[in-house]
C-alpha cells in the first residue's frame, strides 16, 4: 500500500498503517494455522506407523546414540549452570530470612519441575531439532525424498518414526541425567556460597520432595521430546528455496520449538496439573 | 599396563572430558579474539547499520518474545501460587516477589535465550552463507574490514535493543502472570500489581545482564557464522553452533552476574 496518498489519522498514524497492521496480523494468523496443521499431520502420520510398529530399528539405535548420547556434554553443562543459577538466585532471600535449611528444597523443586526440563529442552531443540530439520530440508532440496518415494520407501518408517522415538526417549533420559548433575552442581554452589553442608542440602531435598516432583520433570521430558520431534520434522519436510531455505527452515524450527515448549509447559503446569 | 576395566570405566571418560575441555577452551578463545577485534573496530561503526541490526534483533522478535513471555509469566505464577497455597496460604506477596525475580533474573535470561534462538540463528545463517560463498573474502579484497562491516553493527545493535526488549518481555510476563493469578487463584489486582520489593540494585543487576547478553548473543552468533566451512551443510552446523553457543554464554553470564550481585549486596 502506498503511504503517500493515505489519510493521516493521529499524531503519526496513517490509514495505511492500520491496514498494513491488520494485513500483517492476518498473514501471521494464516501462517500459524498452516504450521499447526502441518505439525498435526506429521504427528498423525507418525502415530499411524506405530500400530503395528513399522520402523527401522537400526536407525533407531543410531539416532539414540547421535541424539541422546552425543548431546550429553552440552546437557551436562547446561544442567550444571541451571543448578548453580537456582542457588545463586535464592541466595539473597536465604540470607535475608536465614532459611539455610530450605536451599536444597527450593533448588530441587524448581530444577526438577520447571527449569531443568525447560532449559534442557531448549538446548535439545537447538542441537538435535536443528540437526534433524537441516538434514530433512537438505534431503528435500536435493530431491532425495522424492527419490525415496519413487523407490516406494516410506520416509516415515525409515527416518522419521525412529528419530522421533529416539528424541522422546533421549530427552527423558537427558532430563534424568541433567537433574542429577544440576543437583550436584547446586549442592557444591550452596556449600561454597552459603556454607550449607552437603548433608543439610540433601536432607532438605529428600524430606520435602517426593518421587512425583522428579517424575513430573521426566514426564515433561517425554512430552518435550515429542514436541521437538514433530516440530523439527514439519519444518524439515516443508523447507523451500535452495540452500538458503535450509537456514530459514532451521531458524523457523528453533523459534517454533521454543513457543511450542512453553505452550506445552503451560498446559502441563496449569491445565492438566 | 592398566587393567581393562579401569581403562573403560575411568580413563576413557576422563579422556573425553579432557577433549571436551580443550575443545571448549579453543571456542571460547576464538570468541574472545573476535570480541577484541570488535573493540578495535568500534570507531568505524555506521549508525545506520547499527539501527538496522537493533531493529532486526528487537522489533522483529517482538511477536515471538511476547508470546513466549506470556506463557512464562502464567507458568511461574501458577507454580508459585500452588506452592504458596500449600506452605503459607498467603498469596499477597506473589506479585511483588515475582516482579523482583523477573527484574533480577527471568526477564533478561529467558528473553536472551529466545533472542539467541531467533536472532542468533539468523545471524549465523546469514554470515555463514556469506562465508561459504566467499563474500567475506570478497569484502576483504575490497579492503572493507569484514568485522567492522558485519560484526560491529550487530554487537552494538544488540547492546542497544536487548535492554529494550527485555523490558517489554518482563512487562508482558508480569501482566500475564497477574491474569493467571487473578483468574486461577483469586489474587486481587491491587495486591498483585505492586513493585515495592524491587530495589535499585535489582534494576541495576537486570540491566547489566540485559546489556551483557545483548553483546554476547550477536558476538557468539557472528563467530559461529564466520567460522562456517564447507557449503550448505556448514551453514546448518553454524546455526546450531550459534544457538547452543549463545545460550551457554547467556547462562554463564547469568551465573557470573548473579554471583557478583550477591557478593556486591553483601558488602
Amino acid at each position: 500500500m502506498k503511504a503517500s496518498g493515505s489519510r493521516r489519522l493521529g499524531v503519526d498514524c496513517r490509514v495505511s498503517d492500520v491496514w498494513s497492521l491488520l494485513y500483517a496480523l492476518g498473514q501471521t494468523g494464516l501462517a500459524v494455522a498452516a504450521d499447526a496443521g502441518g505439525m498435526a499431520m506429521v504427528l498423525g502420520r507418525t502415530l499411524q506407523r506405530l500400530g503395528p510398529p513399522r520402523g527401522d530399528s537400526r536407525e533407531l539405535v543410531r539416532a539414540l546414540k547421535r541424539y541422546g548420547e552425543e548431546s550429553l556434554p552440552i546437557v551436562a553443562l547446561t544442567a550444571a549452570f541451571t543448578g548453580m543459577i537456582m542457588v545463586v538466585q535464592g541466595a539473597t532471600y536465604v540470607q535475608q530470612y536465614g532459611v539455610y535449611n530450605l536451599v536444597g528444597r527450593y533448588t530441587g523443586f524448581t530444577t526438577f519441575r520447571e527449569v531443568g526440563p525447560m532449559l534442557i529442552g531448549l538446548m535439545f531443540s537447538g542441537r538435535v531439532g536443528a540437526h534433524h530439520t537441516s538434514e530433512l530440508a537438505t534431503m528435500r532440496m536435493t530431491e532425495e525424498l522424492d527419490a525415496l518415494r519413487v523407490l516406494a520407501i516410506d520416509v516415515y518408517e525409515t527416518l522419521i518414526l525412529p528419530r522421533i522415538l529416539a528424541m522422546v526417549v533421549g530427552m527423558a533420559a537427558l532430563v534424568v541425567f541433567g537433574d542429577l548433575i544440576a543437583i550436584g552442581a547446586g549442592a557444591v554452589c550452596a556449600r561454597l556460597m552459603l556454607q550449607v553442608e552437603y548433608a543439610q542440602f540433601f536432607q532438605a531435598l529428600l524430606e520435602h520432595l517426593g518421587p512425583m516432583d522428579f517424575l513430573i520433570g521426566v514426564q515433561k521430558g517425554l512430552a518435550y521430546g515429542l514436541v521437538i520431534g514433530v516440530v523439527s520434522t514439519h519444518y524439515g519436510l516443508n523447507a523451500k528455496g535452495g540452500s538458503a531455505g535450509v537456514g530459514r527452515a532451521v531458524n523457523a524450527q528453533v523459534v517454533a520449538s521454543a513457543v511450542a515448549l512453553f505452550w506445552v509447559d503451560y498446559l502441563m503446569t496449569s491445565v492438566v496439573r | 599396563m592398566v587393567p581393562i576395566s579401569a581403562s573403560v570405566f575411568f580413563l576413557r571418560p576422563l579422556a573425553s572430558l579432557g577433549r571436551w575441555g580443550q575443545w571448549g577452551g579453543r571456542q571460547v578463545q576464538a570468541v574472545l579474539r573476535l570480541g577484541g577485534a570488535v573493540l578495535r573496530n568500534l570507531p568505524h561503526a555506521e549508525p545506520a547499520a547499527i539501527w538496522q541490526q537493533a531493529r532486526d534483533l528487537g522489533n522483529r522478535s517482538m511477536f515471538f518474545v511476547v508470546v513466549v513471555m506470556a506463557f512464562v509469566g502464567a507458568i511461574m505464577v501458577v507454580q508459585a501460587s500452588m506452592q504458596a497455597q500449600r506452605i503459607v496460604g498467603d498469596l499477597s506477596i506473589i506479585g511483588p516477589g515475582f516482579m523482583q525475580l523477573l527484574v533480577r533474573e527471568f526477564a533478561p535470561t529467558i528473553v536472551a535465550l529466545m533472542i539467541a534462538a531467533r536472532y542468533g540463528a539468523g545471524v549465523a545463517a546469514a554470515l555463514g552463507a556469506m562465508q561459504v560463498t566467499e563474500q567475506v573474502d570478497a569484502l576483504r579484497l575490497c579492503s572493507a574490514e569484514p568485522i567492522s562491516y558485519l560484526v560491529v553493527p550487530r554487537v552494538l545493535g544488540g547492546l542497544t535493543s536487548m535492554p529494550a526488549i527485555v523490558v517489554v518481555g518482563g512487562a508482558v510476563a508480569f501482566v500475564s502472570g497477574g491474569l493467571a493469578g487473578h483468574f486461577g487463584f483469586g489474587i486481587g489486582w491491587t495486591s498483585y500489581f505492586r513493585t515495592g520489593f524491587v530495589v535499585p540494585s535489582d534494576v541495576a543487576i537486570g540491566f547489566c545482564k540485559a546489556a551483557a547478553f545483548g553483546v554476547a548473543v550477536p558476538l557468539v552468533s557472528s563467530w559461529a557464522g564466520l567460522s562456517a566451512r564447507g557449503g550448505a551443510r556448514g551453514v546448518g552446523q553454524a546455526t546450531t553452533r550459534a544457538v547452543i553457543g549463545s545460550s551457554v554464554a547467556v547462562l554463564f553470564l547469568d551465573l557470573v552476574f548473579g554471583a557478583a550481585g550477591y557478593v556486591a549486596q553483601r558488602w
